[in-house]
């Protein structure tokens, strides 16, 4: 019988290496889509999938074996993403880009043959508006839109009935709606 | 199925929409948001919106390759490995774990039951063969002689019951030549 994620992390704090090396090939794919949609480069990318998981080796000793793992990861992942939005905002210059930025967002992806830049910008943009979500909000969305995650999944993880998580969800992309440049641009109603 | 009032109808079915979207609804919500998409159209529209917002998230998420280089698993695999070696925390809040102490205490209950069966064999056969030669005295099995070999005596024992007994061996009576050499007077 497989071994539930929280085994596997007591076996980890008890000293065998290979419990984090199940929970790792469970969760690197998850947490490197979410940390994608914030549309840094692959090496950036990499360098915080790595951060997040040097967390889980230090912090493991503080894991509560009655918490689901899946929610504690995912709470590091949220905040270290967070974390390097705001570094990154404070590093570059936002107000200078931004409006550029904006116009660009205009354009089709498909017409424009900076496609892949101009996705980069957006999702930018998008993690932007993500960052000033309530944390619920976002993390249902992170974990349905970008880590593939069925309603049912979510509900485990966050520990929260289904159809608080489908309300979650509506909320969240309610607000994303208004707030985000992309979501606006595209929405063409009747 | 729903109330009457249009609004608490939308209220229910609002939060629901991106869920039926996505066609993640149980059969029977769906039909009643089904049901209700087709009489009204606040509904209708926001359900557009909300297809447009997840078409634009959905771009975005389709476009990278979605797992990390093995470089990074083998550097944090090497980490965790390291943690696990005694110099990080599990020294401190656990010094052994769980499993491997009941293994060493499993291991402690078969050694001594062990010892325990090393000294009571022992004992048996301590007692056996003080029993069967409180007398000193080893008999050849031959029967018929009944000569009476002392143990102390360095000229009879073992080499007369050896020369015997190996005659019967090279004879081809192995059992027979046991029991010349070792038959023990009561």
């Amino acid at each position: 019988m497989e071994k539930t994620d929280e085994q596997l992390m007591r076996e980890f704090v008890a000293g065998d290496p290979g419990g984090f090396d199940v929970l790792l090939e469970r969760y690197r794919r998850p947490v490197f889509s979410i940390i994608l949609s914030m549309g840094r480069d692959r090496e950036i990318v990499e360098d915080v999938f790595q951060e997040i998981f040097l967390k889980v080796i230090k912090k493991a000793e503080t894991f509560d074996g009655e918490r689901r793992f899946a929610s504690w990861l995912f709470k590091i992942v949220d905040n270290t993403c967070i974390d390097v939005m705001r570094r990154d905002k404070t590093a570059r210059r936002w107000n200078a880009g931004g409006e550029e930025a904006l116009n660009r967002l205009a354009v089709s992806p498909e017409a424009n043959p900076d496609a892949e830049l101009v996705a980069k910008e957006r999702r930018e943009l998008l993690w932007e508006t993500l960052a000033v979500l309530p944390d619920v909000q976002r993390s249902v969305i992170l974990l349905r839109e970008f880590a593939g995650y069925s309603y049912d999944e979510i509900s485990g993880i966050l520990s929260r009935p289904l159809n608080t998580v489908f309300s979650d969800m509506h909320r969240g992309l309610k607000r994303l709606r208004e707030t985000w440049p992309g979501g606006q641009i595209h929405v063409e109603v009747e | 199925m729903w109330k009457s009032n249009e609004d608490e109808e939308c209220g229910i079915v609002a939060p629901l929409l991106t869920a039926y979207v996505e066609s993640a609804l149980p059969p029977v919500m769906t039909a009643s948001v089904k049901a209700h998409l087709e009489t009204c159209a606040n509904c209708r529209e926001e359900k557009k919106r909300i297809e447009a917002v997840l078409c634009e998230l959905r771009s975005l998420s389709l476009l990278c390759e979605r797992a990390p280089g093995e470089a990074v698993v083998g550097n944090l695999l090497r980490e965790a490995e390291k943690a696990c070696g005694g110099k990080g925390f599990f020294k401190r809040i656990m010094p052994r774990a769980p499993e491997s102490a009941a293994v060493i205490s499993l291991c402690r209950k078969l050694g001594a039951a062990a010892a325990c069966l090393s000294i009571a064999f022992g004992g048996m056969i301590y007692f056996h063969l003080s029993k069967n030669n409180i007398s000193g005295e080893l008999v050849s099995a031959d029967s018929q002689s009944s000569e009476v070999v002392s143990l102390k005596s360095a000229n009879c024992y073992p080499y007369s019951v050896l020369s015997e007994s190996e005659n019967t061996f090279l004879n081809g009576d192995a059992a027979q030549a046991m029991k010349h050499i070792y038959t023990l007077k009561n």
